[in-house]
């Protein structure tokens, strides 16, 4: 029966975010920036799968973006105006509660973002279960889940749509920032580069070292990030 | 009926504002009011009651279950209508509602949906998008998902507020009827006063955080009434002449067969007149202090809190 609450609130956020007026759109902007190169047809055989890597990092800041202004509608907005109150008035846990909109934002990202990676692949003539391809789709996962938990943290902490949605945008650039001064391997945190490139070219380019700092650093902060949502929303007092 | 609601000294503060005071709340087992002016903690109170918030100090329990600890098993058994309800606007009110009956873990959900609709009026909007309905409407929409749990608990946070006087009407009938016909409880929080007297048989009374006074209306009002008793009897001029000729009684008039009597001595009054009756062979049909209007009880209360 818990199951099947989960599930009816994972469908309830489902239907409220497919009524969401700018999602078409939202999909429209990701196959433009995941598809639109003049030198698609001309990518030699060895480069696609670093071609269809290439289409991943031009969409990152669109990505980001969406998953900002989604998480910051469905969770910082509720609170906000304090929908999430109708939840808490039913017999279902706060945490389920938060699992199915956390669930649904980021496989609603994926699934949107995943489309447009397999689009791009077989453009260039790659089959979607070309290791490359997974490659690209396991860091797209990774890249996703770690922007839904940051955003769903600035999201329960400010409980203000655009406050969240600011912060994620300044965080992310101020981390870019400070990042990009360091030295390797800690330069190379919660970058997706050395991970594409150790999977798929072994450790050429980037060591070991820097390969287990970028994946390391993304997996525990994601998790940090998400487990630390969920305590606090479980804890927080609503008036 | 014993109270399933109760609150031991609960106290809460947001930041340095102290909003319940050592608050002891009880509900009186049928329809009860909970009355107090805005700011007064009317809401806060009922957020803790339902585990949105938590008490700095004291104990809120509801059918003995921690508010805070045991708010799960508490809303498995509580209707709540919120004072500003925000539902979604693109559902329409059957699909809301069948979502709502699933979150409650019930069999037949659409139907469910369909019987709640039908049983607070609104099973010809059924179809239509939340966001197209009226104040009036919305209000009933928030009953429906407040009922549709089949809950024992009823909590209504100013369930009349932006309802016209007819629109005030029917929601009152509604609850006294559901409270008739299921043995549902209510808790109805307000500041709209002759609304809640129609229907309540309790009230509790909230000023700066603290429960001021509580009980039974006919209580609080022979507490607060002038000590002026309504007598009706078969026999009303012949019991008339008996109470004027009493020590306890100060004055008694009588108005289209009914006896009032202002009394002296309350106690020796309420033994003496059933045994006079008795001794005259009359029959006494109703005894009973009158009582202004719970606005009145209200105001006494309130009056005493000033001085």
């Amino acid at each position: 029966m818990r199951y099947g609450k989960f599930l009816r609130l994972v469908l309830w956020e489902f239907e409220e975010i497919w009524h969401f007026p700018t999602l078409e759109l939202i999909a429209g902007i990701a196959i433009f920036f995941g598809l639109s190169t003049s030198s698609t047809i001309t990518v030699l055989p060895s480069a696609r799968g670093l071609d269809v890597e290439f289409a991943l990092s031009r969409f990152f800041m669109f990505q980001m973006l969406l998953i900002a202004v989604l998480f910051a509608r469905s969770i910082a907005g509720c609170i906000e105006k304090r929908e999430i109150l109708i939840f808490f008035t039913y017999p279902v846990k706060r945490t389920s509660v938060l699992a199915s909109k956390f669930l649904i934002n980021l496989s609603l990202t994926f699934i949107i973002f995943g489309s447009v990676v397999i689009a791009r692949a077989l453009i260039v003539h790659l089959e979607p279960w070309n290791t490359s391809v997974l490659i690209v789709l396991f860091i797209l996962f990774l890249q996703t889940f770690f922007l839904s938990t940051l955003s769903l943290i600035f999201s329960i902490i400010t409980k203000r749509t655009w406050a969240a949605m600011l912060l994620v945008i300044i965080f992310f650039f101020t981390i870019s920032s400070a990042l990009s001064q360091l030295e390797p391997p800690f330069k190379y945190l919660f970058g997706t580069d050395p991970i594409f490139y150790c999977l798929t070219m072994g450790f050429t380019h980037y060591t070991f070292e820097d390969f287990t700092v970028a994946l390391g650093s993304i997996v525990i902060t994601s998790i940090v990030f998400l487990l630390t949502s969920f305590i606090y929303f479980k804890r927080m007092q609503v008036d | 009926m014993d109270s399933i609601i109760i609150t031991n000294n609960l106290t809460k503060r947001f930041g340095k504002i102290p909003a319940l005071n050592e608050l002891n709340l009880k509900d009186g087992g049928g329809i009860s009011g909970f009355v107090g002016p805005n700011g007064a903690g009317k809401t806060t109170t009922i957020h803790i009651l339902l585990g949105f918030l938590k008490p700095d100090a004291g104990t809120a329990t509801v059918f003995g279950l921690d508010c805070w600890k045991q708010s799960l098993q508490i809303r498995q058994k509580v209707g709540f209508l919120q004072e500003h309800p925000t539902y979604p606007n693109a559902f329409t009110a059957l699909r809301f509602l069948e979502h709502v009956a699933n979150l409650y873990g019930l069999t037949q959900p659409r139907q469910r949906a369909q019987k709640t609709l039908k049983e607070v009026g609104l099973i010809h909007a059924a179809e239509k998008a939340i966001g197209t309905y009226s104040a009036g409407m919305l209000q009933r929409l928030g009953l429906a998902q407040a009922l549709i749990g089949e809950p024992k608990l009823v909590i209504l946070d100013e369930p009349t507020a932006n309802l016209d006087p007819s629109g005030r009407l029917d929601l009152l009938e509604k609850i006294r009827q559901l409270h008739n016909d299921q043995g549902i409880r209510f808790l109805i929080s307000t500041h709209i006063l002759p609304e809640l007297e129609k229907i309540c048989n309790w009230v509790s009374i909230i000023n700066e955080g603290t429960i001021v006074d509580q009980g039974h209306i006919e209580d609080l009002a022979d507490k607060y009434s002038s000590n002026t008793y309504r007598i009706t009897v078969s026999d009303p001029s012949a019991l008339l002449e008996a109470l004027k000729k009493q020590a306890f009684i100060e004055r008694a008039w009588s108005e289209e067969n009914i006896i009032y009597a202002k009394v002296k001595d309350i106690d020796a009054f309420r033994e003496e007149v059933p045994r006079i009756a008795a001794a005259k062979k009359m029959q006494l049909i109703e005894l009973r202090p009158v009582y202004g209007a719970l606005e009145q009880i209200y105001s006494k209360v309130m009056k005493r809190e000033e001085q």
